[in-house]
């Protein structure tokens, strides 16, 4: 099985490299025939990769421990579903797996080449390259079938057992399907620059692209955080590790991008910009590949420190002389056809929009790369914390709220004073006395800054879902009256009608949800104390009793475990199993959190651990506002991500009428009958 | 809550007598939870007790009697079979009717293990 997937890579590299070179003297030439065998050879090394990947996930299923990779990422007594996630939880792996999801998207818009013939051709030798070069990561620097040397151990190390949990088992694979995704945008773009593309036809060919890499993205950045949540046991979901930061910046500017985008579309403004945007959106893909693998910067992610950094710091440097050379050659060809008119427009909310979401992703960035930067200036480490991350990135989101509410609502060009009244007087309204509820109900904001902010995003979230629902409601009323039928499927119409802006106006709901949930953090309590039998711990309105407690054996680990009764207002509301485990192969603690999670608060328990002397165990208690809201704003952001990427009503029946349509014509022309369509 | 494979439930309010007999019955293949007093025993009966084939307790419990214990626990569950492990003359006849079987204490290791092997293998018949 490894001679077949080492043999599967070595065929995958030559068939990339063949559609890298084959497409290249394809498009100089204009030779048709040669650019069909480079698109061949694309999709074949879909094929190639495929069997690798397949190879190696066969290898954790029959415990080939001669396998090195195997070896030290699963075990015999490893449940199935994590011998098959063994797939992405090593280095080696993980770079397999994204050699295979690049394969796939590339199958996807090669299958696909009809859109535009010249174009696909253009983007798909891009792609070319970019999957020569981490196959010869795989095939020449970090190879996933290399073998054990000596003596085959009868076990393996097992995996990490802070991945053996079901999000494990997706959260990765969401994020390099954002990752790999925004290869093609980026593909398209650079595609477009180069063969000076008339018009804007790539940009609609690739938003769904950019799109669907963001879906992935967010998904997976979500995912993460939820496990980071639910397994790490810290009782936080987002702690700017660099590797968590790494997956955000890719994201700051592809929202950038989808925003922006919307400007070279209407008005034929922000060419430059946005050329740029999705060049750097790819370029910090690559970066936060490279970030997690190098082991340049330290964290709870990281693989360990390995010798694949300077391949990844050649290959972003090839990426950007790419990019500059094609920029400096064609940049007369992204002349602006607009300037902006008013400050109070939509194009303007865009530009401030943009620059906020890349003065953010500017401040991760550096933040990030301090620690590295500090070393080699001075000599010495110096660690950037959440302080600094939140101290800029927290007053940013405020006023993206703001924008979130203000922008779709401003008119292109130029906004009038009636407009604005009509379109935010209940709205503000609304918000306002939210705010004042809230200020004098207990958050008190003038007590200190996080109550402060927490108060102002829960206010401006209540503009941008009060100006969102206005929308709808305005739009599904016309519809509803229209149709003679009811709000709900006049409001259902109206989306169907424009899934792109409709779809959008729920992702921002989506955000509203996601930012009132991180609002409720600056309201976290926590509590630890050490428990006997029937001991008794207090944090807000519950009391936990500890009932019992104890240590269980599994093949896989060991486990220490207590009964936790949970009391509010002296009823007994429910009971929770904090626990730790032991893995037995790779010698490693791991927590299970017990959660009880409400719209208002979680209530988080911890099995932090035993004292040695007593044999009780330590629990620690936390109590977190909204924490709820988070994870039901990301999925109203998925749900409308996945609406914003459907046609719109008007667009299926286009489509339909103009199949109907040939179909017909062909008919007739068919029979040699007279008439003709249209006579 | 947790996912337990345990077959035994052992109970002594004494850490040392406890480590010793989780170390000789996990040393003879068998999956054992722990609990140092009657409460807490309970509670892991209510809550896992499907999961568990035999109970080991020593008689004196902190604050309870292996009989205040077996009492509460025959109250909703009459079916698993309980060793009382004691150093006390002469006390079978309080366990009366409470399904229990009782022996003298020191019990070494050998005879603790086919001990609770002939329960469980009796408890299955």
């Amino acid at each position: 099985m490894p001679q077949i997937g080492s043999f599967s890579l070595i065929l995958g590299l030559a068939l990339s490299a063949y559609a890298f070179a084959a497409g290249i003297v394809a498009i100089v030439r204009r030779d048709d025939r040669l650019g069909e065998t480079a698109r061949r050879a694309g999709i074949a090394t879909f094929i190639a990769v495929t069997a690798a990947s397949l190879a190696l996930v066969v290898s954790a299923f029959r415990d080939d421990f001669s396998v090195a990779y195997i070896l030290h990422h699963s075990n015999r007594d490893l449940p199935i579903q994590y011998k098959f996630a063994a797939l992405w939880s090593g280095q080696e792996g993980s770079l397999l797996f994204w050699c295979w999801l690049l394969a796939t998207y590339g199958l996807v818009l090669r299958l696909r080449h009809k859109v535009d013939t010249r174009l696909v051709a253009h983007a798909s030798v891009i792609l070319s390259a970019v999957q020569v070069f981490f196959l010869c990561l795989v095939n020449f620097a970090s190879h996933p079938f290399a073998l054990v040397a000596g003596t085959i151990p009868p076990d393996g190390n097992g995996l990490n057992p802070l991945l053996q949990y079901p999000e494990m088992v997706i959260h990765p694979p969401m994020l390099y399907l954002g990752y790999v995704g925004m290869a093609v945008p980026f593909a398209f773009a650079l595609a477009a620059l180069a063969m000076r593309y008339p018009g804007e036809k790539w940009i609609h060919i690739t938003r769904r692209w950019t799109m669907v890499g963001w879906l992935f993205l967010s998904c997976g950045i979500f995912l993460g955080a939820h496990w980071a949540y639910a397994v790490l046991g810290w009782g936080g979901y987002w702690g700017w590790d660099p590797v968590e930061n790494a997956s955000l910046l890719p994201w700051l500017t592809g929202t950038a991008f989808l925003h922006s985008v919307m400007m070279q579309e209407k008005r034929g403004m922000m060419k430059v910009w946005n050329m740029w945007l999705i060049f750097s959106t790819f370029l910090l893909s690559i970066f936060g590949t490279f970030l997690t693998r190098s082991g340049v910067v330290s964290s709870v992610h990281a693989f360990a420190q390995s010798g694949i950094g300077p391949w990844f710091v050649t290959f972003l440097a090839l990426i950007f002389a790419a990019c500059m050379y094609f920029y400096v050659k064609n940049k007369d060809h992204l002349k602006s056809e607009h300037r902006l008119e008013s400050l109070v427009s939509r194009e303007s909310s865009f530009l401030f929009n943009n620059v906020l979401l890349l003065v953010s992703a500017f401040a991760v960035l550096w933040g990030t790369l301090f620690p590295v930067l500090s070393e080699w200036v001075q000599g010495t480490k110096v660690t950037v914390g959440p302080p600094f991350f939140n101290k800029v990135n927290v007053p940013i989101a405020m006023v993206l709220l703001l924008l979130t509410a203000l922008g779709p609502l401003l008119a292109w060009r130029k906004t009038s004073a009636e407009s604005l009244k009509k379109n935010f007087f209940v709205p503000t309204i609304i918000a306002v006395v939210v705010g004042v509820v809230l200020s004098v109900g207990g958050m008190k904001p003038w007590q200190e800054m996080s109550n402060f902010y927490s108060v102002m995003a829960i206010t401006l979230s209540t503009l941008v879902a009060a100006t969102i629902f206005s929308e709808f409601w305005r739009g599904g009323r016309v519809i509803a009256r229209h149709q003679n039928t009811n709000i709900l499927s006049g409001m259902v119409t109206l989306t169907r009608r424009n899934t792109r802006r409709y779809g959008g106006y729920i992702v921002h709901l989506g955000v509203v949800f996601a930012i009132v949930g991180f609002a409720g953090a600056a309201f976290n309590q926590d509590i630890e104390q050490e428990l006997g039998f029937g001991d008794k711990m207090q944090i807000g309105r519950y009391t936990l009793v500890c009932r019992s407690y104890t240590q269980d054996e599994k093949p896989n680990y060991r486990s220490e475990w207590a009964i936790m009764d949970i009391f509010k207002d002296g009823r007994q509301i429910d009971t929770m199993y904090p626990e730790q485990r032991f893995y037995k192969a790779s010698e490693q603690r791991a927590t299970i959190v017990a959660n009880r999670s409400g719209i208002r608060e979680d209530l988080y328990l911890v099995y932090a651990g035993q004292n040695p002397d007593t044999g009780r165990p330590i629990i620690k208690a936390h109590l977190n506002p909204l924490v709820w809201w988070i994870w039901m704003g990301a999925h109203i952001l998925l749900i409308g991500t996945i609406v914003a990427l459907f046609p719109n009503m008007q667009a299926i029946k286009a489509a339909v009428l103009s199949r109907d349509r040939e179909k017909a014509l062909a008919e007739v022309k068919g029979t040699g009958s007279a008439v003709g369509v249209g006579d | 809550m947790p996912d337990t494979n345990a077959q035994i439930l052992l109970i002594d309010d004494n850490p040392t007598q406890l480590k010793v007999r989780e170390m000789v019955l996990r040393g003879a293949g068998f999956m054992v939870s722990v609990a140092t007093n009657a409460g807490s025993a309970l509670a892991l009966m209510k809550t896992a007790g499907d999961h568990y084939r035999a109970v080991v307790t020593d008689h004196m419990l902190e604050g309870h009697t292996g009989v205040d214990f077996l009492r509460e626990l025959r109250s909703f569950n009459s079916e698993i079979p309980v060793v009382v492990l004691t150093g006390m003359p002469d006390i079978e006849g309080e366990y009366d009717g409470l399904n229990a079987m009782v022996r003298q204490k020191p019990l070494p290791p050998g005879e603790l293990i086919a001990l609770v092997q002939q329960t469980i293998a009796d408890n299955i018949h």
